[in-house]
């Protein structure tokens, strides 16, 4: 039980995916002006993650370790994201409305993100079980969501400063990460697994 | 029948790129894995006898869960063993080779094969310098560290110096060392 | 006039539509893996030949993909590349494959590839397609070099691990900046960079395309 807490704890803050990892930089320069918009889109990555893990760990473990097919890792995954996003955007437009106009626009835009491509090749090379490998999608997902949430909040209140003309946009919303990743190292060191 | 038409071709140039590309990385695969095997047994070899220095081949051995590398000398004298330990540090995993004497009581040598610790800091666990330190010295009871010595106190057996700055790092050495020991210990009873 | 196209099909991706200062492409190994010069060299060069085998292939075969599938079929295209780039490093370079670990298999979702295909490749014919992604390869690797040569005199004062700066404990005067090497320092460098290159261009860097 403690080591599945520190799963989540580990992947939300200690080595959050975006601050530590990079991982899903393009969102997170192109999303992240409101704090709402943010949230849906930390949302749907949420949800596709937790999702995407215990299905590539299942295809991984029954298909490509048992037929030794190790080297078509990457070919597979992607097609499984592909897939799954897909299948989560019909399914979503087919029973919830509210949801769909929420998340809708963002699905399409998930599928080259790297954070979940990135989730899926470490679960495998970190060597989780089916229930961890789901726990660290989900706890990745919410580092993201939390990532950029404080990132938009930031950036809501900068649109009331006054920011030299080169450093707008993308330049300043970088150098804020930096300040981010330093802020988020203070969590590093907790015992990690 | 337009639409029919047009799902056949979807299908079919899907499921052609798919065995194309299919192929193609099953032969490079063939061509290149036997490659990356060797060199990766060759660095592990290194290792081994980088943390025995007597050796020159050695013999595994299977345990229970865990692989020894029995040290073997010129003349066939058993001169230590080597195994892998494996920890998680500052920032995530260490992997480290280490050779101790053929009892057990004595670390020959270390060498850090895997870390990702902070560079500069923890990443020193990397630097000549601090893998020295365990040239050598005594495992039991145990190894353990001390943080910024006073350099007029002599060492006491077993004890290293903690890198400046990256305690943690350097404990999380000590301790997976310290553990692995034990564990081989026990395994050999 | 024909070599005058060529020669601006290339020449746009060194600076005018620089991948990384100007349109923001590729962001996550461009910070991941740039805290010594020689990983962001490597990671530059395995994205170029990525770039350039796809863009070759794709451009060749550009009227077969049925519409509703090209996305798909590109991307498995690419994702064979990169497997092809991954079991070369392994098997050649194991030092430098471990150090930039899973960033190579991210080569896949890096926007700036699958961007060219959608963009360029699919709709023109070869030798367009390869003077581009020649253009956009060595504007991506370029500017990796860049980034990660300041970061590492910065960090540990050397660059391609040649000595620059004297360090403090050899008789120099240098002090390493060690939060150049740690995440904060990829963001802050890049950054700034991004903002001197919009104070000489005069414009804010294209929203990135992609995401």
């Amino acid at each position: 039980m403690n080591e599945l807490l520190l799963i989540i704890i580990s992947a939300v803050v200690i080595n959050n995916f975006v601050l530590k990892y990079f991982l899903g930089i393009c969102p997170f320069l192109g999303v992240s002006k409101q704090v709402e918009a943010s949230l849906s889109m930390g949302m749907a990555v949420t949800f596709v993650m937790t999702l995407t893990a215990p299905v590539v760990w299942l295809i991984n473990t029954f298909i490509l370790v048992k037929f030794d097919l190790r080297f078509l890792e990457y070919v597979t995954d992607i097609i499984v994201i592909a897939a799954l996003v897909q299948l989560v955007e019909m399914f979503i437009r087919k029973t919830s409305h509210g949801l769909y106009r929420t998340l809708g626009i963002y699905l399409p835009l998930i599928t080259t993100n790297c954070a979940i491509l990135f989730s899926a090749l470490f679960l495998v090379l970190r060597g989780y079980n089916l229930i961890q490998s789901t726990l660290f999608g989900f706890g990745s997902g919410v580092g993201f969501t939390l990532a950029i949430v404080i990132m938009a909040g930031i950036r809501e209140e900068l649109d009331f400063a006054d920011v030299p003309e080169a450093l707008q946009g993308a330049a300043s919303t970088l150098i804020i990460a930096g300040f981010l990743a330093l802020a988020f190292m203070g969590f590093s060191g907790m015992p990690t697994k | 029948m337009k639409i029919m038409s047009d799902t056949v071709k979807m299908i079919a140039v899907l499921t052609i790129v798919g065995l194309i590309s299919g192929g193609f990385l099953t032969f490079v695969y063939e061509q290149t894995i036997s490659k990356a095997e060797r060199k990766s047994l060759e660095s592990l070899r290194k290792a081994i006898f980088v943390v025995l220095p007597e050796a020159v081949d050695y013999q595994e051995l299977k345990l229970a869960d865990q692989i020894l590398y029995q040290g073997i000398d010129k003349s066939g004298q058993k001169v230590g063993l080597a195994f892998l330990v494996e920890g998680s540090g500052f920032q995530g995993k260490i992997e480290i080779m280490v050779g101790v004497d053929q009892d057990l009581s004595r670390l020959q040598n270390i060498q850090v094969l895997e870390s990702v610790e902070t560079p500069g800091l923890g990443g020193k666990i990397t630097d000549q310098e601090f893998q020295d330190q365990f040239k050598g010295i005594a495992a039991r009871p145990k190894i353990t560290y001390v943080r910024n010595r006073n350099p007029v106190t002599p060492k006491k057996p077993g004890e290293i110096d903690a890198i400046t700055g990256a305690t943690i790092s350097s404990k999380a050495v000590a301790d997976m060392i310290n553990k692995e020991i034990v564990r081989v210990w026990e395994a050999l009873q | 006039m024909r070599q005058y196209i060529l020669f601006k099909d290339a020449l746009k991706g060194l600076w005018k539509e620089n991948p990384v200062f100007r349109q923001l492409l590729g962001m996550c190994p461009t910070l991941a893996v740039t805290n010594a010069a020689i990983f962001g060299l490597s990671m530059g060069l395995a994205t170029f030949f990525v770039l350039l085998c796809s863009s070759i292939i794709i451009s060749i075969f550009r009227r077969v993909f049925p519409h509703q599938v090209r996305i798909a079929s590109f991307v498995v295209i690419i994702a064979t590349f990169v497997t092809v780039v991954d079991l070369f490093l392994k098997g050649n370079f194991p030092e430098i494959s471990k150090a930039l670990g899973p960033y190579v298999p991210l080569i896949v979702v890096n926007c700036l590839i699958l961007g060219r295909q959608e963009v360029f490749a699919s709709k023109n014919p070869l030798h367009r397609a390869v003077a581009d992604a020649l253009g956009m390869g060595i504007g991506f690797t370029l500017a990796l070099i860049a980034l990660a040569s300041i970061r590492e005199l910065l960090g540990s004062g050397t660059i391609f691990g040649v000595q620059i700066l004297t360090l403090v404990g050899e008789g120099g005067r240098f002090r390493p900046w060690i939060i150049m090497l740690l995440p904060a320092g990829a963001f802050l460098t890049l950054g700034t960079m991004i903002g001197i290159s919009n104070f000489f261009t005069g414009r804010a860097a294209k929203k990135s395309a992609c995401h």
